[in-house]
């Protein structure tokens, strides 16, 4: 048993590298058809996230913080804790569901308390900062002022259009909304940019992980017999392909999975 | 108030060790057991009011702390330093025009404007020399507090023979301290202030160029954000020293809260095993990775240092959460890469001219960010750099992208602070709060 | 023409396939070094909110730490890792101590092993020049948060291995909010109000936000109002901040896949609208 612990750290490595790489290609089989090998991947994978977060919370959060401070410290009224702990747990009695709602209520209250607290710290600054100079100032540089014209006109315009209280029948209130509007479309271009730049950063730490870690502890024969195995399943489908399906459902390889919205997909 | 609480704890909550400290916690657990018996018991007709009533008591902590502005001993010092803060920043606000360089204002008015903010100064200095002084009498009599409240911690570890490890800083020592801390801390500030206001002061009898009289300004600037600091400080009220009690509490009882949605998963997939359902050996898996992971982690952090059972566990552990889960997770959401790219192929159409804006700001953006896009336009000359990818995107976030998002951000902050207030006054309707 | 309309209905998989070798080619570099030189890989410039970070580290006042709060978890590891890495590097360079402040649970573990091979690369010590605490509750962040701010050891007792923070020599003298110098957050949720609102404010701290690219673009609201200092936006807010302290890592890496990724989803963006032009004008006709 001890030859092994030390087998496995000595090896951990390669061990993490492999399986991470297996784990890799189950996931992805999902993007050429739905199968057995991922939902098998999916279990796993739901299995061990809902495993971490009970071991994680009891070895970083609750042993040192709660169980020690009773056993070690002797301060033994942190058992009392164990009861607004209990009291969420009621939410599955389908008579007694309302005491769980008491202590959720408790914590709604305590956050609900800083709302002042939070609304004087996040927003009062963004108010001071909304009041840009829009009048030139001597000697500052004549693209700022342009820049802050263009700065309150943004905001004003879309306030017009967010605030729907104000009466949009107005005709002025109703062409600085429509320009809000607009600069709303705009920023959503810019996040909708941002967004693609995120899932393919997403997408880049993949493919590097399978070519820095762990392609280079991948013999050669083992690339060749990949290589081979995919194009025998490449040939194989294409003859299977021309026959009549049995199975309408299995062959129709060009159902979509539900993917991210697209904002560009709302306008239409 | 604080002083019941101290005396309550002094009674009541005294670390316990061996068989005490177990008959304590079962008795704790049995008494809140017998209360939660208590509860389910509730007429209907008082239930709706104890929830609101939770909610809205929990509620005022908060609140309260934020608005009460501190203890009476500090209000003086306090209401000198925000005083203080206002006459630098108008001192500030004097100088701030004969700053630029091209002000067009004639000797008599820049003299004139000086001489204000001198005086502006000479007063601020004045009351924040006052305040400090007001702040360091206090000193004395925290000090002999702390000592008092220490010699009787003391008194009480060796009346119920408290071991090292059961020692920790009871509320009232802890409070005294975070107050001497906190007075310190204003204390510092202010002199702080007071130092750089007096060099402002001087300097500014000397300067007469916009640049040196626009470094003053800023140094007296950010004097002013000191005293305000310094009030901040001695801002604390009797609520506040409670606060990471609060926090520890409360981060304790949301780590109870761990298996509240996972007793879900496991009924679901325990039924699907039971009852053969399809895809059941999927399930098996499930517990499988579930049970090994908790295992694997337990023998981490129980096993005996350097023994093998830690090794074992840890290696195992590492295995499953670094091999295993993070490239499970990882990989899941890699997919959506390609899914946007295609969603984006079929779907991002130019429908309409918002579209076309819409597109352009994208296009612009990504370009913007990736060295492809950088490259592009890397050999315009000089003059041209405005026209640089990464300039413009620049400018799309920083100027119209910055203001949509307030835009938007205000609309969303005036919506969570109403929301907030339904909340607290339970005026929310839903399933929440009814039934 | 045609071509150009039937494409429109091309399998999806092929799409895929294409992603998937665009973004590969870059990467090849391991094995072929020669497409270095293929592939144009020009300096980037330092934008102005990355350059904020760097100077907001540069400025910690000795005797303050700094606090790393980690809220990502290996969904977002590519983009949160390298930020998390080049923070830790900065700081270790610095000589800024900062404590690692999870509200992950898979971001406890993720972040501490980062910056503790940086660590042992860069030769510092756990305990003096850098802390972690155990993951909490992201639920209760603005509970803790308050907490923190007054009373930095009573909130957090210990740390990840059940130390008590007292005893650890770096907390020696952090007191409360007034002995933090920096608020590093690296998150891909929207959690930077609750910074803001409970510690960088009402105590004038500064925040450094490192968010993934999808919530950069709100995060420029705060940047023009000052309550952040400044940003690394994404992947390529680390992929900047790498060259300005002079170290190759991933981030440096991805850059060529980057590119090739965003040109193939502007071309087929480009190359869509044209089928769907072509196909709406033929339907017209």
């Amino acid at each position: 048993m001890d030859g092994f612990a030390d087998a496995l750290a000595a090896n951990k490595t390669y061990i993490i590298y492999w399986i991470g790489a297996i784990c890799t290609f189950a996931i992805f089989s999902i993007l050429y058809r739905e199968n057995a090998l991922y939902r098998l991947f999916e279990h796993i994978f739901i299995g061990l996230a809902a495993g971490q977060i009970i071991y994680v919370t009891w070895s970083e959060l609750l042993k040192p913080t709660w169980w020690e401070a009773m056993t070690i410290k002797g301060q033994w009224w942190w058992a009392l804790a164990l009861i607004p702990g209990l009291m969420f747990y009621f939410i599955y009695s389908q008579r007694h569901s309302w005491v769980a709602r008491i202590i959720m209520g408790l914590f709604m209250g305590l956050s609900a308390g800083m709302i002042f607290q939070n609304f004087a710290n996040n927003y009062i600054p963004m108010m001071r900062a909304s009041f840009k100079p829009v009048l030139p100032v001597p000697g500052a540089p004549w693209s700022s002022m342009v820049n802050n014209i263009i700065f309150v006109a943004v905001l004003v315009t879309v306030m017009a259009y967010f605030f729907f209280s104000i009466d949009h029948k107005a005709p002025s209130v109703r062409k600085m909304a429509t320009l809000g509007r607009w600069m709303l479309m705009f920023a959503f271009g810019a996040m909708f940019g941002a967004t693609v730049m995120a899932r393919m950063s997403l997408l880049i730490g993949r493919v590097d992980f399978m070519l820095t870690r762990w392609g280079p502890i991948v013999p050669m024969g083992i690339w060749i017999a990949l290589g081979t195995i995919i194009v025998v399943a490449i040939i194989a489908s294409r003859i299977l392909r021309n026959r009549p399906p049995s199975n309408p459902e299995s062959t129709n390889g060009d159902t979509q999975p539900t993917g991210q919205p697209v904002p560009g997909a709302e306008q239409s | 108030m604080i002083g019941l609480g101290n005396s309550l704890a002094f009674s009541l909550f005294v670390p316990k060790q061996g068989v005490a400290l177990a008959a304590y916690m079962i008795g704790s657990i049995l008494i809140g057991i017998a209360f939660l018996f208590m509860l389910t018991r509730v007429p209907q007709k008082y239930r709706k009011i104890l929830i609101i009533g939770a909610t809205f008591v929990a509620g005022w902590f908060y609140m309260l702390e934020f608005f009460i502005p501190g203890t009476h001993d500090t209000s003086l010092a306090r209401s000198r330093f925000i005083a203080a803060q206002r006459h630098l920043q108008q001192s500030a606000q004097t100088l701030q025009p004969l700053a630029y360089p091209k002000n067009e204002l004639s000797a008599s008015q820049k003299s004139g404007r000086i001489a204000t903010a001198t005086r502006e100064l000479d007063t601020a200095i004045k009351d924040l020399t006052e305040a400090r002084v007001s702040i360091d009498k206090l000193k004395p009599d925290l000090n002999r507090d702390l000592k008092t409240a220490n010699d009787n911690a003391n008194a009480f570890s060796k009346e119920h023979r408290l071991t090292d490890k059961m020692i920790e800083p009871n509320a009232s020592t802890k409070i005294i301290q975070q107050h001497i801390s906190e007075i310190g801390d204003s204390s510092g500030q202010a002199e702080g202030a007071i130092a750089e206001a007096t060099a402002a002061k001087n300097s500014l009898s000397t300067a007469d160029s916009p640049e040196e009289i626009g470094a003053i300004a800023a140094n007296i600037s950010v004097a002013a954000e000191s005293a305000g600091l310094a009030a901040g400080a001695a801002s604390s009220n009797f609520l506040t020293g409670y606060k990471d009690t609060i926090g520890t509490v409360s981060s304790v009882i949301g780590g109870f809260t761990l298996l509240l949605g996972i007793i879900n998963l496991l009924s679901i997939h325990f039924k699907t095993i039971a009852k053969h359902k399809l895809g059941w050996p999927s399930s098996i898996a499930f517990f499988v990775a579930f049970i090994a992971i908790i295992v694997f982690g337990m023998m981490q952090t129980y096993g005996r240092a350097g023994g093998n059972t830690k090794a074992l566990g840890s290696a195992w552990y590492d295995v499953l959460f670094n091999g295993g889960l993070a490239q499970l997770q990882a990989s899941m959401f890699a997919m959506v890469a390609f899914y946007i790219v295609s969603a984006a192929y079929r779907a991002f159409r130019i429908r309409s001219a918002e579209a076309a804006l819409m597109m352009i700001a994208a296009f612009l953006v990504m370009l913007g960010f990736v060295p492809f896009g950088i490259w592009l336009t890397s050999g315009l000359p000089a003059s041209l750099s405005f026209l640089h990818l990464d300039i413009i995107r620049g400018w799309i976030m920083e100027i119209p992208n910055a203001a949509a998002q307030r835009g938007m951000a205000f609309g969303i902050g005036v919506g969570a602070l109403a929301m907030g207030l339904r909340i607290w006054l339970s005026l929310e309707r839903g399933a929440y709060f009814d039934k | 023409m045609r071509f150009l309309i039937n494409i429109q209905n091309i399998d999806r998989r092929i799409i895929y396939v294409l992603l998937l070798v665009v973004v590969a080619i870059p990467m090849m570099t391991v094995y072929f070094p020669v497409l270095n030189k293929v592939v144009p890989n020009p300096q980037l410039p330092v934008s102005q909110e990355v350059r904020g970070v760097y100077d907001a580290v540069e400025k910690v006042p000795k005797g303050k730490i700094a606090v790393m709060s980690i809220i990502w978890s290996a969904s977002t590891d590519p983009e949160n890792r390298p930020q998390t890495e080049v923070m830790a590097r900065h700081m270790f360079q610095k000589g800024v101590p900062f404590m690692l402040l999870p509200f992950d649970q898979q971001g406890t573990t993720l972040a501490y092993d980062t910056v503790n091979t940086i660590a042992k690369e860069m030769g510092k010590v756990y305990g003096k020049d850098w802390v972690a605490i155990g993951w909490r509750p992201s639920g209760y962040m603005d509970l803790i948060i308050q907490g923190m701010s007054v009373d930095m050891v009573g909130q957090l007792k210990t740390d990840r291995n059940g130390t008590k923070l007292s005893d650890i020599p770096m907390m020696k003298g952090i007191k409360s909010a007034r002995n933090v110098g920096l608020i590093v957050e690296i998150t891909p949720s929207a959690t930077l109000p609750l910074w803001i609102g409970y510690m960088g404010q009402p105590y004038r701290v500064p925040i450094a936000y490192c968010p993934t690219a999808v919530m950069a673009p709100e995060a420029y609201n705060y940047l023009d109002a000052h309550q952040i200092v400044g940003m690394l936006p994404g992947l390529i807010g680390a992929t900047q901040y790498e060259q300005l302290l002079h170290v190759q890592g991933f981030a440096t890496r991805a850059k060529g896949a980057l590119s090739t990724s965003h040109i193939l989803m502007m071309a087929l963006i480009v190359l869509g609208n044209i089928g769907y032009v072509l196909s709406r004008r033929g339907a017209g006709r």
